[in-house]
């Protein structure tokens, strides 16, 4: 048991920080849904993993739950259209690692642009980390509220949030970009505001976010197919024609 | 007989309609009816029960001032709230009884009826941050009746909730860092360090410039009365969190900086909301610009008008609800009609929708502060007081007002083409004596503006402004 407990309170330390850290960028970079939506998830757990220093682990775990059912809201939303639309997506040169499209050209920006951008922000956060502190509370006798490792992953949730809120406008590239801002600011609230009702008020605010995103996906997902099918029907009269008169001139 | 709490009668009422009018929303005249009827009641209550005393209605004791606790939040009902929400619920009525005559989208009646119980639970509530919560929630909501079931654009809906949710941190952070029990630093430390996410938060929330431009995006695809609950009441909801935060934090709003970040986002968000008017290319953006432009002359109000600035704030809000009402009934009748609202497609159409092509120019002059119509007094005030302080302003708010009225003389012109249209139906009747009615309104408070300035005075007092 004591062992458990020990490995559970390692695991919520640098390693929950370090994947917070990697998920975020993940999300940023990947120019797959799905390995989005998958980074996001795993975002949740770390949340949960990351808060169990500063709230009771039954608050954690709600948190967990809440971030799974938002995952899974926008991932019900996306199968649907996503992968008829995933061709339209893919880079020209159309590598892929377990169906995941990896190319260079794959995904709004180009990897190689992206990657540059998360060292852009890695940068900057390193460099605007002492002001972004000096902005955050502090209890009395001027100690931060907030320890060093959590101000900081919670900037560079933020910072990959909002880098990826300007990528696209694709409701399931904002979506994960959104959610990754509200967990940003989550992993900080949580361990200020003791209330209970804040609490759940902040969880009704993620699941009916994600449900107002799915809701968009479907919608642009609907649209897209409609599109598609209006171009087909317009495209057929022009098909025909010309098969018809294949045929004829084969049977003249 | 049991005494029935006014919270309780409040969010009940509105709930039970939302799943009465769900189960009909196929019915327009049944939604319409029931919705409509809600909503009148609860802005009759709102305006005549007393909130220190009980009284009875129909026969059953009613408490609208009581409290109640409910998973240990206290819910009651203040002087302030009970204004607003009478404004509120008295812009519904006029919202539903036009969806029932031109359709706004079947999810409108249900989910609004659901939006404004949650607006009634953000009145409600006694603490800041549980407000901000509860309004991004109905935000998310607001996402379903502006989409409406249409395969349009979803740019609209998805930036008006990515900005309301971008408000939602900081807000929360700003109301964390100015709560006396727990800042430790006082005075002008912790003003310094409450001004970035409260300005940034409420900057957000209110649209301001450079965060408004899901105001075009909004308008050019969403029906236009679902535009205007959102323009109307959901900003005037957004609007209400920020008197809140700067009445509990007055200190915020004295600083020489607030002021000055005020004052510049609403010029340029006047300004510019002005200028793109002038150069749009269909009756939606343009609307959606106009509108943007009167918000930037609501944020400027905030720092004009002196001690009665609050009156100011309250009595603008309360034409721009007219004014926002005809213009989008107005838009509702040349879209259901013409099927579009493109300057290039609607040559012509002024012949056949004369009363909607009316409710469109008055509109627009009363949102661009024409005299005679109920945009000009507060414009006016704005105006003078910007005049007083630099010459500039003045300049660029007249400039502003110029290009709504260019944009609008643009699409007149279009639509006043030679060819007669014979493709587009004539104007429906109920909904065509409707904007005739809210014509009449706009100008009676354009030439009395008195009318509404006892209201104003009044919730402004309540609201114990400034």
């Amino acid at each position: 048991m004591e062992l458990f407990s020990d490995t559970f309170t390692f695991l919520a330390g640098v390693p929950a920080i370090a994947g917070l850290l990697v998920t975020a960028a993940a999300i940023f970079l990947t120019s797959d849904w799905r390995l989005s939506l998958t980074a996001l998830l795993v975002q949740y757990v770390l949340v949960g993993l990351t808060l169990t220093r500063f709230v009771q682990a039954e608050l954690a775990i709600v948190k967990i739950l809440v971030g799974v059912l938002a995952v899974s809201i926008l991932y019900l939303s996306g199968r649907r259209f996503k992968d008829a639309s995933a061709s339209q997506e893919n880079g020209a040169d159309g590598r892929q690692f377990l169906g995941i499209q990896v190319g260079w050209q794959a995904g709004p920006l180009g990897l190689g642009l992206r990657i540059l951008t998360v060292i852009m922000v890695a940068l900057a956060a390193i460099l605007f980390f002492d002001e972004y502190r000096s902005l955050l509370p502090v209890l009395d006798g001027e100690q931060p509220a907030v320890p060093p490792d959590i101000a900081f992953v919670s900037l560079w949730l933020a910072a990959m949030g909002v880098i990826g809120l300007v990528l696209s406008g694709d409701p399931l590239r904002v979506a994960p970009a959104v959610l990754t801002i509200l967990t940003a600011f989550d992993l900080v609230y949580a361990g200020l505001e003791p209330n209970l009702a804040a609490v759940g008020l902040m969880a009704a605010v993620t699941l009916m976010a994600a449900l107002a995103f799915g809701y968009l996906v479907t919608v642009q997902g609907l649209r897209e197919q409609a599109t598609q099918e209006q171009s087909g029907a317009q495209a057929m009269p022009a098909t025909v024609p010309a098969a018809t008169g294949r045929e004829e001139g084969g049977a003249g | 007989m049991n005494l029935l709490p006014g919270p309780i009668l409040l969010l009940v009422l509105l709930l039970l309609a939302a799943v009465a009018t769900y189960f009909v929303r196929r019915v327009a005249f049944l939604a319409a009816l029931i919705a409509s009827a809600t909503a009148g009641v609860l802005a009759f209550l709102c305006l005549r029960l007393p909130l220190d005393r009980s009284a009875f209605v129909l026969g059953q004791e009613v408490a609208l001032g009581r409290p109640v606790v409910v998973m240990g939040q206290t819910l009651q009902l203040q002087p302030a709230g009970q204004s607003w929400l009478a404004f509120i619920f008295a812009l519904a009525v006029v919202f539903y009884l036009f969806a029932w005559r031109v359709s706004q989208g079947r999810s409108f009646f249900p989910f609004s009826l659901a939006i404004l119980a949650l607006y009634v639970l953000t009145i409600l509530l006694e603490t800041f941050s549980l407000q901000v919560l509860v309004y991004a929630i109905s935000v998310s909501l607001a996402v379903f009746i502006i989409q409406s079931g249409q395969l349009g654009s979803v740019r609209g809906a998805q930036r008006y909730l990515v900005v309301s949710l971008l408000a939602l941190p900081l807000l929360l952070a700003a109301a964390w860092l100015v709560d006396p029990a727990r800042a430790t630093a006082q005075d002008a430390a912790m003003v310094r360090r409450v001004l970035l996410p409260a300005a940034l938060g409420f900057g957000l929330l209110l649209g301001a410039f450079p965060f408004g431009t899901w105001m075009p995006a909004l308008a050019s695809t969403t029906p236009p009365m679902v535009t205007a609950f959102i323009f109307t009441a959901g900003q005037a909801m957004a609007l209400y969190l920020t008197l809140v935060f700067v009445r509990d934090n007055s200190l915020i709003l004295n600083n020489d900086v607030t002021l000055a970040v005020i004052q510049a986002a609403g010029l340029v968000m006047a300004v510019a909301g002005g200028v793109m008017a002038a150069v749009q290319s269909s009756f939606g953006r343009f609307f959606g610009y106009a509108a943007m432009s009167d918000m930037g002359v609501l944020l400027l109000a905030l720092t004009a008008g002196g001690s009665q600035r609050g009156t100011l704030i309250l009595l603008h809000l309360m034409s721009r609800g007219m004014i926002i009402v005809l213009m989008a009934a107005a838009l509702s009748i040349l879209r259901h009609r013409a099927t579009t609202d493109r300057f290039a497609d609607l040559a012509g159409v002024a012949r056949r929708l004369p009363l909607p092509t009316m409710g469109l120019a008055l509109g627009a002059l009363s949102l661009a502060g024409f005299p005679l119509t109920a945009g000009f007094p507060t414009h006016w005030a704005v105006y003078r007081a910007a005049s007083g302080e630099e010459l500039l302003s003045m300049v660029l708010l007249v400039a502003s007002s110029a290009g709504i009225v260019i944009g609008l003389l643009r699409g007149l012109n279009a639509m006043l083409g030679a060819e007669p249209r014979d493709d587009v139906a004539r104007q429906p009747l109920l909904a065509s004596l409707f904007i005739l009615a809210f014509a009449v309104l706009v100008i009676a408070i354009g030439v009395f503006p008195q009318l509404l300035l006892e209201p104003a005075s009044k919730a402004a007092q309540a609201f114990s402004l400034f």
